[in-house]
């Protein structure tokens, strides 16, 4: 068993491909994959089967390995033009032969990296809905006029903030244009990711990021009200203690005139 | 205060002082001029935790308004009641503790939802002005004999109530404001509890405490300036005596919540620190009623003493024993004043603190 991870970013290809290289060899081979932008503990088992036989034959052997280490996900299975891919967010299993078996082996990895991510982003807002409720009230006027309720409005709008680059920079890999004449490895990052419906579940995060963004946007909009306004307040305090105080070294002046 | 009153007025022989003719040489000994202080802060300390327990039980603002100015108008009610039962007539406007504590509840009504830099800021104004109106209203023309004296005008008694009384708004309202304002900071509330955050307050009040007391200590060095800023007196109310007050009171404050207050493990105190516990307990909830009834009782013999054998009720004011034995009649008061109020609460008998719940809640 070896360890690999792969990662998003197109300048950390090369670091990926040296490694994917390293890794494949003929045979069967089970890897290690980890994903260390998006968690550092998650590890995804990889079974790796390069083979020139027809990849039916692994089909259940595949299916066994996944079943035998109590997955409970159900797998998506893949057959294309003789390449079989079963992937489940804990394992996958890659049959195919091995000329095709680096850019096979890339799709798959590119397109676990973007369902992870993708993942992630949804594991994300139910945390961010915990607030939601509670925060509607700040998003018409700033009821809580301390610095802590500021600070956390403020930290739950630059989650909500980040979640939404996370999405948009995820955005093109998701809806990637079909290859054009069609390559294996394009299909198979096609497939997968209709398969897994990343598409709409883009959509459905994308629309709930923006409902959450929305209110912290406001909230955020009355928070720097309240906070200028409490600037004027404070002025205005001050400016009507200076004429109280002109007022009482007069009265005081007047009295001790009048007493004298 | 109960030494400081027992000594002052059954013995009091001090020298004139070279700060003023208001001031008196004082014996090293006593504490004079930290009791006031700490009692003025500790009601605007009190006021904000009253505050706090008025909005946890859903009282609406204007409640609480009237709950306040109800019990300041009383104090104020009290505090003529005690200058012309206690002081006799001639002192109704003398303008002492009782009266400046119940003005002072109802100038914080006013200023409870004044944000806190104003409110820092007014502190800072008054402590500039008092010495101006201090000066600007002949301060030491009503001190001519180390006590105020006044005539029944009304620029006098307004003079009094404002700059010139014993306790006059200018400048000691600042000790209650300072005590509203420090509450917070000392008494953490339940959306505040993260170690972290205390512990800050704690420093910034350390801070503050010490930071006054550096800069009292360094302004009585600079001689250059009027005395009425430099000079460490009570009567007037200097700039550094009230620099000093501060942060001597505030540190009694931080330190007495410190050892008392959050001693609350009930299992691991010492027998001693029970009792004293419950000292302080008896004290704090009986302060007001402890004030009036020591006044009572080494000032009434006093006065009839004095119109027995003089047939003037002062004659032997300030000198009737010496200072050994009226500090001795104090500690004696304060030991038995703890007990019999233990048996008051026992019997719930009425005392003025609960009078003064009655009419005002």
């Amino acid at each position: 068993m070896s360890t690999n991870t792969p990662h998003g970013s197109e300048e950390n290809m090369s670091e990926r491909d040296a490694d994917v290289a390293r890794n494949t060899a003929h045979g069967k081979h089970v890897a290690e994959v980890r994903f260390p932008s998006i968690s550092e503990t998650q590890v995804i088992e990889f079974l790796k089967i390069s083979t020139e036989e027809p990849s039916e034959s692994y089909l259940n052997e595949c299916l066994d390995w996944i079943k035998a280490s109590q997955s409970y996900d159900r797998p998506i299975i893949l057959e294309l033009y003789g390449t079989l891919v079963i992937w489940t967010p804990t394992q996958m299993a890659l049959v195919t032969a091995p000329r095709h078996f680096k850019k096979a082996e890339h799709a798959v990895l590119d397109f676990t990296t973007t369902a992870f991510e993708l993942g992630a982003i949804e594991q994300a807002l139910p945390s961010a809905w915990e607030h939601y409720e509670n925060d509607i009230p700040n998003g018409f006027s700033f009821y809580n006029p301390d610095r802590e309720s500021a600070a956390a409005l403020a930290h739950r709008y630059k989650q909500a903030m980040s979640l939404a680059g996370r999405l948009s920079r995820l955005s093109p890999h998701i809806h990637l244009a079909p290859e054009h004449p069609p390559t294996l490895a394009g299909q198979l990052g096609e497939r997968l990711r209709d398969r897994s419906r990343l598409v709409d579940r883009e959509e459905f995060a994308s629309e709930q990021i923006d409902t959450i963004i929305r209110l912290y946007e406001t909230a955020g909009q009355r928070v720097s009200e309240h906070g200028l306004a409490q600037r004027e307040y404070v002025l205005i305090w001050m400016i009507v203690f200076l004429l109280a105080a002109e007022i009482i070294l007069l009265l005081v002046d007047l009295l001790s005139t009048a007493g004298n | 205060m109960v030494l400081v009153h027992f000594v002052e007025n059954l013995s009091s022989h001090y020298g004139q002082s070279s700060a003023g003719p208001a001031s008196r040489e004082h014996l090293w000994w006593l504490p004079v001029g930290l009791a006031a202080p700490l009692f003025t802060m500790l009601a605007g300390v009190s006021y904000q935790a009253w505050l706090t327990v008025q909005r946890d039980h859903g009282f609406d603002d204007c409640t609480i308004s009237k709950r306040t100015v109800r019990r300041g108008l009383f104090l104020i009610g009290i505090g003529f009641a005690f200058n012309v039962f206690i002081w006799l007539p001639e002192d109704t406007f003398n303008w002492d503790v009782l009266t400046f504590i119940g003005s002072a509840l109802i100038v914080l009504n006013f200023i409870r939802k004044v944000p806190i830099e104003a409110l820092v800021f007014g502190i800072i104004l008054v402590v500039v002005l008092s010495p101006a109106l201090q000066g600007i209203s002949d301060y030491y023309a009503y001190w001519m004999n180390g006590y105020f004296e006044y005539d029944f005008i009304l620029s006098d008694v307004v003079l009094g109530y404002l700059v010139t009384g014993y306790f006059p708004i200018f400048p000691w309202i600042i000790f209650p404001v300072t005590g509203f304002i420090l509450s917070p900071l000392l008494f953490s509330s339940a959306t505040t509890p993260s170690h972290g955050l205390r512990s800050s307050r704690m420093l910034l009040l350390a801070c503050l405490s010490m930071g006054c007391i550096v800069v009292s200590l360094l302004l009585q060095q600079v001689t250059f300036l009027p005395s009425l800023i430099c000079r460490r007196t009570m009567f007037p109310a200097s700039s550094s005596y009230l620099l000093g007050a501060i942060g001597v009171s505030t540190f009694c404050l931080f330190v007495l919540h410190s050892i008392v207050d959050q001693n609350q493990d009930e299992k691991n105190r010492s027998p001693a620190f029970e009792i004293f516990a419950i000292g302080f307990r008896v004290v704090s909830k009986h302060s007001l009623s402890i004030y009036l009834l020591h006044h009572v009782i080494h000032l009434w013999p006093l006065w009839l003493y004095g119109l027995m054998t003089a047939g003037e009720p002062t004659a032997h004011w300030q000198k009737f024993m010496p200072v050994i034995f009226s500090a001795i009649l104090a500690l004696f008061f304060c030991a038995l004043v703890v007990p019999a109020f233990l048996i008051i609460d026992k019997y719930r008998v009425p005392t003025i603190e609960s009078a003064m719940r009655w009419i005002g809640d």
